[in-house]
């Protein structure tokens, strides 16, 4: 049965000594502090203080009210060719409301600008585009005696594309608080234009299930293992793409496995985690990510992050190899009508590496401060277990990000 | 989607190499798959109550920044096949 203890927080030290007969132990916090670190370090040991109570690991920290914000600067080139520029706001709020529900919301502006590729990777005469996209999601949700139920709506909108969904999630817990249970369900429905041709007005839906585990295996160690199963119907062809014919069904299924572990010896916690993505498109990809937080004194850390990505082609995709007639015209494609092809390079067959640097600040006073840059390159010749596609350019970009957080 | 590969490489003529390369991409991610799961509930040391201050550390949450993943995901959804994984919730983008 969980025990409010935020009433019963004592002053901030850096040492607990707790006097239970259950449990005695110096929880000694070093290393990277915060006021939120050693506030939170202070709940687990009261709560750990009272028999048959919880501690928050494998469950959400629900915290209290809490705003976030964020900056991204986007910008990606291939050789000799600047392209596209974004430039996204974010804010997150967070409103616990009674005892038992919170309120989260997000609001999002992307401002895109510059140039997009046409088929394969033809960097001249692409066409200068802008956009802006504004998305905004909501989710309430309730807590019960080990179990969490939340539900939320999303909307985003852009010139071209409306999108709309709904979701339901559930956690539940174990008697012990070391494993924790997820499923979730999502409704997604999208409205496809094309500032090409105003007559263009499609619809795509999409049917969504989650299920996870998260699991404490020892004192330093969270493991978590999710599988996720999409069924889209709709429209899915790229309308700013001369031949590009898609099946109007797509089935996704993803598997992920994260694992966060504490080296005490180095006081540095390593955040590492593995994708497995397959779909109906005929694409089979890996994404592998790992990422150390290193204190630096009481107020600072440095993340540095490794991504690593590799998918295969679509059964669709083809190759910069034309008809007799030339590009855009894959062969065949007078002779024998081809049922499905594209020539999106986003369905070739690549790798990606990303190389990513994040500095955290705490400011005092519930204020912290974050900085990120990620360098990304995307290469044919990188993808796991093939030669790529032929005929794509290499691709790069550069993300930076500003955050500010205040929680209350 | 095991056998369906097993069956492909002894019934489907003569022997394929790209054949026996899927296969084993398959089962590589099926060991990778296992031994993550079982790590879970065959930890040789589940922790105590009192033993669990270090997993309370914010570096040590799942879901650590909210708006860093979802700006992350949203990158790498515009320039990669692969999405969803990070939940449910969220609406769609034109940009995939």
């Amino acid at each position: 049965m969980a025990v409010d203890v935020t009433d019963q927080l004592p002053p901030v030290e850096t040492e607990v000594n707790l006097n239970s007969k259950e449990d005695q132990t110096a929880g000694h916090v070093s290393g990277f502090e915060s006021a939120a670190n050693r506030n939170w370090g202070m709940i687990v040991a009261m709560a750990l203080a009272v028999p048959g109570t919880v501690a928050a690991q494998t469950e959400t920290d629900r915290g209290g009210p809490l705003i976030a914000f964020k900056w991204l600067s986007y910008k990606d080139r291939q050789p000799g060719l600047r392209r596209i520029s974004v430039e996204s706001p974010s804010v997150r709020l967070r409103l616990p409301v009674a005892e038992r529900w919170d309120i989260n919301a997000q609001f999002t502006r992307d401002r895109v600008s510059g140039a997009s590729p046409r088929w394969h990777s033809n960097v001249s005469s692409a066409s200068i585009m802008s956009d802006e996209r504004k998305a905004v999601d909501a989710s309430v949700t309730r807590y019960e005696d080990g179990t969490e139920w939340s539900v939320g709506i999303a909307s985003s909108e852009e010139n071209d594309f409306k999108s709309r969904a709904a979701s339901a999630q559930r956690r539940w817990h174990s008697e012990d608080r070391n494993r924790t249970w997820n499923t979730g369900l999502a409704f997604t429905r999208d409205r496809i234009g094309s500032s090409d041709d105003p007559a263009l007005d499609e619809r795509r839906s999409t049917f969504e299930v989650t299920a996870g585990l998260t699991q404490a295996v020892s004192s330093t160690d969270l493991v978590q293992i999710g599988l996720t199963i999409a069924e889209g119907r709709g429209f899915y062809n790229d309308p700013y793409k001369r031949i590009d014919i898609r099946p109007s069904t797509r089935r996704q299924i993803i598997a992920t496995t994260r694992w966060n572990h504490h080296v005490e010896s180095l006081d540095l916690t390593v955040r590492s985690s593995w994708r497995w993505y397959r779909d109906s498109f005929g694409v089979l990809s890996h994404t592998i990510g790992v990422e150390p937080i290193v204190a630096i004194g009481s107020r600072t850390s440095v993340t540095p992050s490794l991504r690593l990505y590799s998918q295969t082609a679509a059964k669709f995709y083809f190759d910069p190899v034309y008809s007799f007639v030339g590009a855009p015209f894959p062969p065949g494609y007078f002779e024998e009508p081809l049922r499905n092809v594209s020539a999106d390079h986003r369905l070739a067959a690549f790798g990606a590496v990303t190389l990513g640097l994040k500095v955290t600040r705490q400011l005092g006073n519930g204020w912290v401060a974050d900085v990120r840059a990620d360098h990304y390159e995307q290469r044919q010749s990188w993808s796991l277990g093939s030669a790529g596609s032929p005929g794509l350019a290499p691709f790069y970009a550069r993300f930076y990000q500003l955050g500010l957080t205040r929680r209350f | 989607m095991l056998r369906s590969n097993l069956n492909l490489c002894l019934h489907a003529g003569p022997f394929s190499f790209a054949k026996l390369e899927r296969l084993s991409r398959v089962l590589l991610d099926l060991v990778i798959l296992l031994s993550a799961i079982s790590m879970i509930g065959c930890s040789s040391k589940p922790p105590k109550p009192w033993e669990k201050d270090i997993l309370a550390r914010p570096g040590m949450e799942m879901e650590a920044d909210l708006l860093e993943q979802r700006i992350l995901m949203h990158v790498y959804t515009s320039k990669e096949n692969a999405s969803r994984g990070q939940g449910v919730g969220g609406g769609g983008c034109g940009c995939n």
